[in-house]
């Protein structure tokens, strides 16, 4: 069979690449500087030489969408990792060996689950100071339970498996099974749910950001730059869409990757 | 651009429609409480929007203006707090000053009475004004009150301490009923035009007409909703939606967002002093020339132009342009934004490579999160760095207000009708004097203005207590921002107050 | 039987745990509710008066054995902001968010999975890829954004509903109800975007095991395939995914509670945080902790269901 080009994989990469670059070159060059003021260009709308507009305080909104992106980029990927890699872990174990282990780690599960974000923001914030580091803490917590469950349910569900009581019967270790039967046909429902995640990651920052917990002023996050775009929603809506818009590309660059490994075979 | 919108839009559209099709979904039926302006005008009610929730309906233990502007409406003291500043006459029908200034006589009004009916008598106001007494800390204004007593039939005297031509102010604290106890809460009575009714906590507070009210013809309205409204976009929404009539605290962006045939805009004064409060025990703003450095650093006039649009009125001292008697407005130019003053005095500080420092910021009003942005800016040109932090308000009361755990910080501050009331806070043994503020000369002034009788003397001693704050750079105050309401084309009568209250008994439909 | 005695067992232990760790939290960060109470006027002297009135000054484990004791009778204490029982504070709102999350759940089940089964069929490349740029901007957009948008579509042009004039269901139960189809549209539309996008993966992933290969060779068409075996199996993670979805559902609904003036838990429980209001903030987590760990018992029955091999 003639193999199919990998068209997700390739768009997903393409875009991200492009985000990735725009973020890179936001660390060393954007074309105005982000903290910039200007009080007639306050709320202008895009034009040539701001292609974007500019904000509340006449700042160019793309310069600080490049610098933006990076900060969302990094705070995204590493909160979905954690919360994937520990997640998985966890609901792995608790899945395979069952029994009261599985109770209290579900249950244990549960209470973060349960628990406030923003409760939980403050008293890292508290412990640690407020910043960057910390949001990536708060949020990694808080996406282990999600992964876990799913992880879980995939071990349930696989390991009622022919070839999974197969591999048992010839002998072969706990590891082994879990790394080499579980693992590859679990991985797409995970990469699933951490696409998915990886949306929520972005707009969970924003939320934190917004009660003064995440990126502090006037350091430039999407998130931070929409719920900043907020109060002006009817009188400039460019300074909401833009940020807007590079949410969903930087997304969605994510997302298509995930569908393209997925087809990985 | 367009495009994506047009395409949420078309979503939100398709969603909807999808989903009311089945529901039957009809607005006529969703007819709440308040029904719409015109429904209001018939009922003759009104709704008031607020942003902050109702913290307590104990009148002597209210902790935020958003509550005072409330209560206002339903509680009064032997006098209340007029629109001009001053006090008239309430639950005393009279009162006179002693010519020492250590007592004030008042006589009770006849037949004043609380909401239910009952009359007001002598052992109410005893109680009131003691029970207000207690809750009133040894560093407060009130300290200086000694004892009230009963004094013939109908007359009420209150004796000082100290010789006070201010205390007169302090008397508008709310008379309740003797039989009130320990817990108000339950059962409020007050004598003011409106009478409690309901309260839902984070939803409404809903006062109605106090057919009892000693006032002819007062008040207007039947019926006042106030509707907490803590997300201000969702307010401009519903005022344009016609739930509600009054809404305050808009700036000029918001208010131009506002349907202007529905609504007039009304513009008056916050009355706080919003500036950046300065650690003054804390290097390097322990020295005075760093702190004159930073005020002339920074740009009041790009912070009003940025946030409210150059509709403040800029500050340069811990006074509100509103209290003209007092207020000295020739600190407004003390200091100038000037780049070049600012780091020739940085240099001759020491720091003529600047420094670096933290403003903790309360997140829970965005206009000082912003005003520190600008500063962080304006500080940038003369190599200061500054840098934000943010934190959740109680944590601010607790670090920077109690512990005075911080360099700087940005807020604002407020007073009562009595002027004094605004320098209390920058006495160096005050406790809370948050910004350790330590000038002998000040502490001396501010004694001498607070017993003196004569009132232009007085005058002179609270311009030059200005005046002090202002060369001292205590604090780096910046501006009073102008006051945009939004009212209800159909009402007239919307007044502003130098203190925290909105007084609805003046409102009427037209 | 054993295993439902087992379950409350469980559910129990995970209640007390998570009603420690928000005592812990809360002794924890700064300021407290006296603080709050008290405001700027505060004296010290007043701070620790109040302080013993609602019983702060007490070390925290007695604290919270008092409170432990009468939790257990579901007496959560009193507000200390509002000075008003908790249960009476909680009773209408927990009625109005649980409309709210239920009529928002309704809408995700009944689009989300005949959206996601017609994007599981396209099979050309454009179509994938549109369907899953459309997803993604659907799920990209913050429910805050959405909320606006939608207030302003439905309620100033269209004139559907207006907006903070919700009617207690008390007073009207359809009328809420009509109320809160609008916020639920906000919370809805990214949880169906993720749930298609999910449900998506999970029939595709399907499609490729071999089983559908020996079906298809044994002559079933397209859709018995899809109808008769795929979508059962697919459907499988799909339920531990909806439990996911149930939770942020409920949790999600703050700041949408916000923009649509609806008196919710979520709020509340924002205002309380804030205010170091903990009674309240002790009983809103442990109802959010009950709610998730039901949901997710149900979602493993529901999985037993499903799939008998799975043994929990």
């Amino acid at each position: 069979m003639k193999k199919k080009r990998n068209y997700n994989l390739i768009i997903g990469c393409i875009i991200t690449g492009i985000v990735l670059l725009l973020a890179l070159v936001g660390l060393f060059w954007t074309p105005y500087p982000t903290t910039q003021m200007s009080l007639e260009l306050k709320l202008a709308p895009p034009s040539i030489a701001h292609i974007f507009g500019c904000d509340h305080f006449g700042r160019d909104v793309f310069s600080r969408v490049m610098q933006g992106m990076g900060t969302t980029f990094l705070v995204s990927i590493t909160t979905v990792s954690f919360g994937m890699i520990v997640g998985t872990i966890i609901g792995f174990l608790a899945g395979y060996i069952g029994g009261w282990f599985d109770e209290i780690i579900m249950r244990i599960n549960d209470v973060l689950n349960a628990f406030p974000s923003i409760l939980l923001a403050l008293v890292l914030v508290s412990f640690f100071g407020s910043g960057l580091l910390n949001v990536i803490v708060a949020l990694g917590i808080l996406f282990i339970p999600s992964f876990a469950r799913i992880a879980r349910s995939e071990m349930l569900r696989l390991k009622g498996l022919q070839f999974v009581q197969s591999a048992r019967l010839i002998g072969d270790s706990h590891g082994r099974i879990i790394f080499s039967q579980i693992l590859p046909n679990a991985y797409t429902t995970i990469l699933a749910s951490a696409a998915v995640g990886f949306n929520n990651a972005v707009l969970a920052e924003a939320g934190l950001s917004y009660m003064g917990l995440g990126v502090q002023p006037p350091d430039a996050s999407l998130g931070r730059m929409i719920s900043e775009a907020g109060s002006y929603l009817l009188k400039a809506p460019w300074y909401a869409i833009f940020p807007g818009v590079a949410i969903i590309v930087l997304v969605l660059g994510v997302a298509l990757i995930s569908e393209g490994v997925s087809k990985i075979d | 651009m367009k495009k994506v919108i047009s395409i949420l839009v078309a979503l939100v559209t398709v969603a909807a429609l999808c989903a009311c099709s089945g529901g039957g979904n009809n607005p006529e039926t969703t007819g709440g409480e308040g029904g719409t302006n015109t429904d209001r005008k018939a009922s003759n009610s009104v709704v008031v929007g607020i942003s902050q929730d109702i913290d307590s309906l104990d009148p002597h233990n209210v902790t935020t203006a958003g509550t005072r502007e409330v209560l206002f409406n339903l509680y009064e003291g032997l006098v209340k707090a007029t629109s001009g500043g001053d006090v008239e006459p309430a639950v005393a029908s009279e009162y006179t000053i002693a010519e020492d200034f250590k007592s004030i006589l008042f006589t009770i009004r006849e037949g004043v009475k609380f909401w239910d009916g009952t009359e007001v008598t002598a052992d109410d106001i005893i109680f009131s004004v003691e029970r207000y007494a207690e809750t009133q800390g040894e560093g407060s204004a009130f300290s200086i009150f000694e004892s009230i007593e009963k004094e013939g039939e109908n007359q009420i005297r209150v004796n000082l301490s100290e010789p006070s031509s201010e205390f007169i102010y302090l008397m508008t604290c709310a008379i309740i009923p003797a039989s009130y106890g320990d817990d108000p809460q339950g059962a409020p009575q007050g004598t003011g035009p409106f009478a409690f009714d309901h309260f839902s906590p984070g939803e409404e507070f809903v006062v109605t007409k106090n057919a009892n009210y000693w006032k002819e013809n007062c008040p207007y309205l039947d019926r006042v909703t106030f509707k907490i409204v803590t997300d201000t976009e969702s307010a401009i929404l519903q005022l344009n939606a016609g739930t509600i009539d009054i809404f305050q605290y808009l700036t000029a962006d918001q208010a131009s967002t506002v349907d202007a045939n529905m609504f007039n805009i009304v513009v008056g004064s916050i009355n706080y002093v919003q500036g950046m409060f300065l650690n003054n025990n804390a290097a390097p703003f322990n020295n005075k020339l760093v702190r004159q450095a930073v005020y002339y650093a920074v740009d009041r006039q790009m912070i009003s132009d940025m946030l409210f649009e150059g509709t403040s009125h800029i500050i340069g001292t811990n006074m509100i342009p509103a209290a003209s008697t007092y207020y000295n407005a020739a600190t407004e130019t003390t200091y100038t934004h000037d780049v070049a003053k600012a780091k020739e005095l940085l240099k001759e500080a020491g720091y003529e490579n600047g420094f670096e420092f933290t403003i903790k910021v309360p997140n829970n009003y965005k206009p000082h999160e912003r005003t520190a942005e600008v500063i962080k800016e304006n500080l940038a040109e003369v190599g200061i760095t500054a840098n934000i932090k943010l934190i959740d308000f109680n944590e601010w009361l607790d670090v920077v207000y109690k512990n005075r755990d911080y360099e700087a910080t940005v807020v604002a501050v407020d007073g009562t009708l009595a002027p004094s009331s605004f320098f209390t806070k920058n006495v160096s043994d005050n406790v809370n004097n948050f910004t350790n503020y330590n000038n002998p000369e000040f502490d001396e002034l501010y004694v001498k203005a607070l017993s003196e009788t004569d009132k232009d003397k007085k005058i002179e001693y609270y311009m030059q207590l200005q005046q002090i704050l202002a060369d001292d750079a205590a604090s780096i105050y910046c501006q009073d921002p102008s006051n945009l309401v939004a009212v209800n084309s159909q009402l007239e009568g919307y007044v502003f107050f130098p203190i925290s209250a909105q007084d609805m008994s003046v409102i009427k439909y037209k | 039987m054993k295993y439902v005695l087992k379950k409350i067992l469980t559910l129990i232990i995970a209640l007390l745990l998570i009603s420690i760790v928000v005592f812990l939290a809360f002794s924890v960060i700064p300021g407290d509710a006296a603080i709050s109470k008290l405001g700027t006027e505060a004296t010290p002297e007043r701070i620790a008066e109040l302080r013993e009135m609602l019983g702060l000054d007490k070390p925290i484990l007695e604290r919270y054995f008092i409170w432990l004791g009468n939790a257990v009778q579901l007496d959560f204490g009193t507000s200390y902001q509002y000075n008003v029982s908790v249960n009476s504070l909680l009773g209408t709102r927990i009625i109005n968010s649980s409309i709210l999350s239920i009529i928002s759940f309704i809408m995700v089940i009944v689009f989300s999975i005949p959206i996601g089964i017609f994007s599981a069929k396209r099979r050309s490349v454009p179509g994938r890829t549109a369907m899953t740029t459309i997803t993604q901007i659907t799920m990209g957009v913050p429910s805050f954004f959405l909320g606006v948008l939608i207030t302003y579509l439905f309620s100033i042009i269209l004139k559907m509903f207006r907006l903070g004039d919700f009617v207690s269901p008390a007073d009207s139960f359809w009328g809420a109800c009509a109320y809160l189809v609008f916020p639920a549209i906000a919370i809805a539309l990214p949880k169906i975007a993720m749930t298609v996008k999910f449900l998506t993966t999970s029939i595709r992933a399907e499609l490729h095991k071999d089983y559908v290969r020996t079906a298809y060779a044994k002559g079933h068409t397209k859709n018995g395939v899809l109808y008769g075996h795929v979508l059962k199996n697919s459907l499988v993670p799909v339920i531990t995914f909806m439990g996911v979805i149930v939770a942020e559902i409920v949790a999600g609904s703050i700041i949408v509670e916000k923009v649509f003036s609806v008196p919710g838990v979520g709020t509340l429980l924002i205002t309380a945080i804030t205010n170091r209001d903990y009674p309240v903030v002790e009983a809103v987590v442990l109802l959010f902790a009950f709610l998730i760990i039901v949901i997710n018992f149900i979602v493993d029955m529901i999985y037993k269901i499903v799939d008998p091999r799975v043994k929990i």
